[in-house]
């Protein structure tokens, strides 16, 4: 007897996104938990007891205000994930109805449309990021809608040009003889025919607003006051820790996003696999 | 019932464009299968696409009317065209296959065109689409399933339920069993021209296959060139062909225990770009003489609604 097939089981048999999904879990957890697992409140400051190196009490020491480091680069996790959700998913909705639209309607809002992602895809998106951040404050709301209203051009190129073929199809045609409006048709018609691609995309859209978020923290626009992991690697880098070689310091955080970055990379990957049988089947041959 | 007058359709601009329908005129009559033959670029699907307003937008109607119930639908504003339009008008694509979404359930597909005619009630919709679908032939097991999970002639079955749901006046099926096997083809023309029967509409039957409508329709016209060439009762045609044209796709269809080789036609489809000036068949036809250089496509009457378009009757 064979096992069922659901979209769960699916990934479950993919080794790529089992271990990415593992990962994400990990972080998710960690994030939910940072609460009842750290061994200090996130308020605890001990100004006697700053900047100590890893022992006993303090696994990775402290900063300069005294805070013990293994409590925020466990806090640290939420603001990562939740930035990098939000901002995948406000990138991901745009970019879908910007393709969408182009994609369908074609002609003259297309080509500006295209215009308007191609500045998107070229300005320097960091640069004009710190910019605009510092234009509208520090608060996790602007972080996030910075990041995902500067990184949807992508998605938007990606959904068009599979728009591009599908409208094409006779079903479009025969909706259109149905009677049915151009909204309708894009978003009932074409857009669950092209959202397969949607899924591996979004992933790797987490993954880059994570490390943009970080990035940006580092660089000290966005919510510098909220604990992150690329704030704790900005302390650090401001203090000296680095070069007076307090490691605990500086790599758990920085190992924190490079592997939750890496998870989602995975599931990314493995779900592009997933929903495209061409890619599958190619990666069979390859691997016999 | 329909009325198609001096319609000429135009691809492209003045100058490079092409003429894909050439002042064609003809009646179609209310409760009749009416078949229309031609060859790939004849203007076939133009003229239905015409009907449907839904020529797409490198293409203009230059001059013509296509009365439907007493109006004019090319000269009816869109909102109005929307009330005509998958409700007493429907149409079956080409590709059978691809007609239908991949990835919705065919009771929803079959249901749709009355949730975009204003059937507000769901389960009244899916209603009359389970109706629908029975009495295309399919039973309830296919109801929830997707297109991939069909065969092509239950995938045509679907697409024809979806078409005659609103209870259409007027059907077009625009080469409805291309891509289709010979036993699926007769089975499908078969289940037409009985839904035609029992629910009185009107059924345009748009093909390249001449044995195919000669034996489902009751009047058929020939497009050659984006003209009419001959229209009439299909048994009138059959017997008594007056166009060239005719008498040679009457030629080439197989009959059984019949001649041994098939006549065929010779030369080429004509070049759209640069028509001929007088008879479009003129450059194939064993027949032409000058008098067809300048021939403006007179009609001859040859019987009761039997019309042929060549200079051998005069004109």
């Amino acid at each position: 007897m064979t096992a069922k097939t659901t979209p769960l089981s699916i990934i479950l048999r993919n080794r790529k996104a089992l271990a990415g999904l593992g990962i994400i879990l990990f972080y998710v957890a960690m994030a939910l938990l940072a609460p009842v697992v750290s061994p200090y409140s996130v308020q605890y400051t001990n100004p006697s007891a700053f900047l100590l190196p890893p022992s006993g009490a303090h696994i990775f020491g402290t900063n300069t205000l005294g805070q013990d480091l293994f409590t925020l680069d466990l806090y640290g996790a939420q603001v990562s994930l939740i930035v990098g959700l939000a901002a995948a998913g406000v990138a991901v909705a745009v970019g879908t109805v910007v393709g969408l639209v182009s994609g369908y309607l074609g002609g003259i809002v297309d080509e500006f449309l295209m215009r308007v992602v191609d500045f998107f895809i070229v300005i320097p998106a960091i640069v004009f990021m710190i910019i605009i951040a510092a234009l509208l404050g520090p608060s996790l709301i602007n972080v996030i809608m910075v990041i995902g209203l500067l990184s949807w051009a992508p998605t938007a190129r990606i959904i068009r040009s599979m728009v591009l073929s599908i409208r094409e199809w006779p079903f479009v045609e025969s909706a259109k003889a149905n009677n049915a409006r151009s909204g309708y048709i894009m978003f009932r018609h074409i857009f669950p025919n092209v959202s397969s691609v949607l899924y591996g995309n979004a992933m790797l859209a987490v993954s880059s607003a994570i490390f943009t978020q970080a990035a940006l923290v580092f660089l000290g626009v966005g919510n510098v006051t909220s604990i992150s992991w690329g704030g704790i690697i900005r302390d650090a880098y401001t203090t000296g820790a680095l070069s007076a070689g307090d490691f605990t310091y500086v790599i758990p955080p920085g190992v924190f996003i490079f592997t939750l970055i890496f998870g989602f990379i995975l599931l990314g990957y493995a779900l592009e696999e997933i929903m495209n049988p061409r890619l599958r089947t190619m990666l069979k041959e390859v691997r016999q | 019932m329909i009325e198609i007058r001096d319609l000429t359709v135009r691809y492209g601009d003045e100058k490079n464009g092409i003429i894909a329908l050439d002042h064609v005129s003809f009646k179609i009559k209310e409760g009749k299968n009416f078949g229309i033959v031609g060859e790939s670029g004849s203007g076939k699907s133009t003229l239905a696409l015409a009907i449907m307003r839904l020529l797409p937008k490198n293409s203009k109607i230059i001059s013509g009317q296509i009365i439907f119930d007493g109006t004019d639908i090319l000269g009816l504003k869109e909102s109005n065209m929307r009330q005509i339009r998958g409700k007493d008008i429907s149409m079956i694509f080409q590709g059978a296959m691809n007609t239908l979404n991949p990835l919705m359930r065919i009771e929803d597909q079959v249901a749709e065109p009355l949730l975009l005619h204003g059937t507000d009630d769901q389960e009244e919709a899916l209603e009359a689409a389970r109706r629908s679908l029975s009495l295309v032939g399919l039973d309830d097991k296919v109801w929830k399933k997707y297109p991939h999970e069909l065969s092509g002639g239950m995938k045509q079955r679907a697409v024809i339920a979806a078409a005659i749901v609103s209870n259409p006046k007027v059907l077009i099926a625009d080469e409805p069993t291309t891509a289709l096997d010979v036993i699926t083809q007769v089975m499908i023309t078969n289940l037409l021209s009985d839904l035609q029967r029992r629910l009185n509409m009107t059924v345009i039957f748009i093909s390249h296959d001449f044995p195919l409508v000669s034996q489902f329709s009751d009047l058929m016209a020939i497009l050659y060139g984006g003209k009419v060439c001959e229209s009439g009762p299909n048994s009138e045609i059959l017997q008594n062909a007056g166009h060239p044209y005719t008498k040679g796709l009457r030629g080439s269809v197989p009959v059984l225990g019949g001649q041994k080789t098939l006549l065929s036609i010779p030369g080429e489809p004509v070049n759209l770009r640069s028509p001929p000036s007088g008879c479009r068949f003129i450059t194939r036809c064993a027949y032409a003489t000058r008098a067809c250089e300048s021939y403006q496509y007179s009609p001859f009457s040859m019987g009761s609604d039997h019309t042929v378009y060549c200079t051998i009757y005069g004109g």
